[in-house]
């Protein structure tokens, strides 16, 4: 931090010589953080790829990785980059680490702007109570807490039992697996922000707003400016204008996307599988602005219904903790030869049974029957309600929104027994 | 006024913002502090309640003072021994204070505990544990509930206990037992077990399904952490500790073959204080009761001697 500080500092000062160049001082600072968040987060994965293609036996590092390593790396790049280009004011070091470590935020977002936070901490107005604050934030945090412990965290056991117990998986299976880590990612990751969100308005400050109901998306890019905001929006200013953007002609605009969204899938996780998503979604962006400038256009629903399996597809590989687990959860969802239907079914349909359907208990593995109406639920929430930033507009201290947070609380309180950690702890 | 247009009055009642925080906070301390109150009131109100208080009932009792043997474990234990009619094979006082098996091995230990500091005169206990124990979850709750204070906090994080005592759940779970008090399981004083239910294998109302089987059992890391922790206190106060299985459905068996060879090759070598002996108690469909590891009670006695004859040999008198 301090590190940061100080070569910021020195990137901003225009008075005085320098004994090196701005832009090695910054590319030193860029470096420096790279090779910290690599050394931690990447050193195995590399050592275990060197061993695979050498045969080599180097034994790995098994490092613990920092908390929140990923998020104040970004931050911190975010603001030597923007000293060196002088858009940074002479912060004093107190509120620089405030910034840095500020708890709401630091374990897993929103990534924060200092544009957008040092004005925040300096403002005397914001050191005094403020209870309406404080009621808004006790709300967002409640709904947050709510979709964390009680959604999210319900999601999970069936997403764990079909990613990482089963060895193979029915088609009804696979989808309620790959369906539960959907949702499950959403609930948990957005319910941390509104958590987030809601603690620092206890403080009085104000952080950006990271998720859009994502799942409304109706084509990629759509998506991308719903899902992690903050995370869109740092790889759009620091890795893709940098790289050219879209001013360097169409290829060029198409490799820089890709490239882009591979280092984004990298950042999520030291592994192939994090990578061949980020490509994915990169080949989905690149896709989707060929069709969008050959002037093409789908129906609404179906632009939605191809958007949403994509990315539900998508997450499979993001999730797999290896390669064999993602195919199996993807063959598992199209493997049509593998239709289990309830046996108490089976004297009804029992036609389909030529047709290769076999009747049995179809949940041996997820359990299909329970995790059906949490995601049939699951998806008139998501598609249907507002998302809890635009509900936050409309709170008012009245006995109707006591009583809901209250519910809310009480809730998610009681389930905290039976909590897991947040999924983007990781990250 | 109708009632919606009351009803959307008495919700949209303003509060001022330092009221709404004030009093949301008061309401989450006092139900806190009714969920700590109502964990320390001890009501029973689930079947695990029940089990508990009416074993540790008869080791507070005058006649405990007597018994120099005692069972533990879970229901397959329960089931399956008459400690009357023991008494009568083997000639000694016995007692049986099986609980349930969410309670585990640690819950097996916990009532150890309990009897052993009421009575110092114990030297035998048998320890019965249906088959499938091995890969049940860490048993947290029995800790916290047959562990004393001190016990509590060299064993689990200091967050498990404080969000034991506060369990906001407990005001939940006694609003439940209202409406459902009268499904709870009473105790067959005449059997010396909880009652059983009237759907049976040995009444052909149950039966054993096709991929029913014990063959993907594996001893997990934390049984056997609480396994470690009852030959510790076996070994420390030389007491002398024997480990059966619990009876099991013939038919439940047969389509566990791997299970049996795990039996053998594994699960024998986690003992070394502890006498564990490999033996399987299988019944047929019609001396079973409501699960699959409980001997109808008519066939108690049978079950009964069948143990003695396994034991007789390795009891102290």
């Amino acid at each position: 931090m301090l590190f940061n500080y100080v070569v910021g500092n020195s990137l901003n000062n225009n008075e005085g010589h320098h004994r090196f160049s701005k832009k090695s001082m910054l590319t030193f600072g860029i470096v420096s953080n790279i090779a910290l968040l690599g050394y931690f987060k990447y050193t195995d994965f590399m050592i275990y790829n060197f061993n695979l293609l050498t045969d080599a036996n180097i034994p790995t590092l098994d490092l613990a990785l920092s908390l929140a390593i990923s998020f104040f790396t970004f931050q911190q790049i975010s603001y030597l980059v923007d000293s060196y280009r002088q858009e940074t004011k002479e912060y004093d070091f107190l509120n620089y680490s405030l910034f840095v470590t500020f708890f709401p935020q630091l374990i897993a977002g929103p990534i924060v702007h200092h544009k957008e936070m040092m004005p925040q901490f300096a403002k005397i107005r914001n050191k005094v109570k403020n209870y309406i604050n404080i009621s808004m934030g006790l709300f967002i945090f409640s709904i947050g807490l709510f979709k964390k412990v009680v959604i999210a965290d319900t999601f999970a056991v069936w997403a764990t039992a079909g990613f990482d117990t089963a060895t193979t998986l029915n088609l009804f299976e696979a989808w309620a697996t790959s369906l539960s880590y959907t949702f499950q990612l959403y609930f948990d990751f957005s319910g941390y922000t509104d958590m987030a969100i809601g603690l620092a308005l206890l403080f009085n400050i104000k952080l950006p707003i990271n998720f859009n109901s994502p799942y409304k998306a109706t084509d990629i890019q759509d998506f991308w400016r719903r899902w992690h905001i903050t995370l869109s929006r740092f790889l759009k200013d620091y890795v893709y204008i940098p790289l050219g953007g879209n001013r360097k002609g169409e290829f060029r605009t198409y490799n820089n996307l890709l490239a882009t969204f591979i280092i984004g899938g990298i950042w999520h996780g030291a592994g192939w599988t994090f990578v061949f998503w980020g490509f994915l979604h990169g080949m989905a962006l690149v896709i989707h602005r060929a069709w969008s400038k050959l002037g093409f256009k789908l129906w609404t629903w179906l632009a939605w219904i191809i958007t949403f399996n994509f990315i539900n597809i998508a997450w499979v590989f993001f999730r797999a903790k290896e390669w064999d687990a993602a195919v199996k959860v993807i063959d598992g969802m199209f493997n049509f030869n593998n239709i289990v239907l309830s046996e108490k079914l089976a004297i009804k349909l029992s036609i389909l049974l030529q047709y290769g359907v076999s009747f049995d208990n179809i949940s041996v593995i997820v359990n299909v029957g329970k995790a059906l109406p949490w995601i049939v639920i699951s998806f008139v929430i998501v598609l249907y309600f507002k998302n809890s930033i635009e509900i936050q507009n409309k709170f008012k201290a009245n006995l109707f929104y006591f009583i809901g947070i209250l519910l809310l609380t009480i809730t998610a309180l009681g389930k905290l027994n039976e909590f897991s950690e947040f999924l983007y702890f990781n990250f | 006024m109708s009632f919606l247009n009351f009803c959307i009055s008495i919700f949209s009642f303003k509060i001022t913002p330092k009221y709404f925080v004030l009093n949301f906070l008061a309401t989450l301390i006092f139900l806190f502090l009714v969920a700590f109150i109502l964990k320390q009131l001890d009501f029973k109100i689930t079947n695990n309640d029940i089990i508990k208080s009416y074993q540790i009932e008869k080791i507070k009792s005058k006649k405990f003072q007597e018994i120099n043997t005692i069972f533990v474990g879970d229901s397959s234990g329960g089931n399956a021994i008459n400690n009357v009619y023991f008494n009568k094979l083997s000639d000694l006082k016995s007692e049986n204070l099986c609980l349930t098996g969410s309670w585990g091995l640690n819950g097996s230990l916990g009532i150890i505990k309990k009897a052993f500091e009421k009575n110092k005169n114990i030297k035998n206990i048998i320890i019965i544990q249906t088959l499938d124990i091995w890969e049940r979850e860490y048993s947290k709750e029995s800790i916290l509930e047959l562990f004393t204070l001190n016990e509590q906090f060299q064993l689990l994080d200091n967050i498990s206990i404080i969000s034991n005592l506060f369990n906001l759940k407990e005001i939940w779970w006694h609003l439940k037992y209202i409406t459902t008090k009268d499904k709870l399981q009473k105790i067959d004083l005449e059997n010396d077990y909880l009652l059983q239910r009237e759907e049976k294998y040995s009444n052909n109302k149950l039966y054993i399904k096709d991929h029913e089987n014990f063959n993907k059992i594996k001893i997990s890391q934390s049984k056997n952490k609480e396994l470690k922790m009852l030959e510790v206190y076996c070994k420390d106060n030389s007491l002398n500790c024997i480990f059966l299985n619990g009876p099991i459905h013939k038919n439940f068996l047969t389509r566990s073959i791997e299970f049996k060879k795990y039996i053998n090759s594994k699960i024998e070598k986690q003992f070394s204080h502890i006498k564990y002996y490999n033996d399987l108690f299988i019944y047929e469909q019609n001396k079973i009761g409501d699960s699959y590891d409980h001997v109808d009670i008519k066939y108690k006695n049978e079950s009964t001697l069948d143990y003695f004859k396994l034991l007789q040999n390795e009891l102290v008198y």
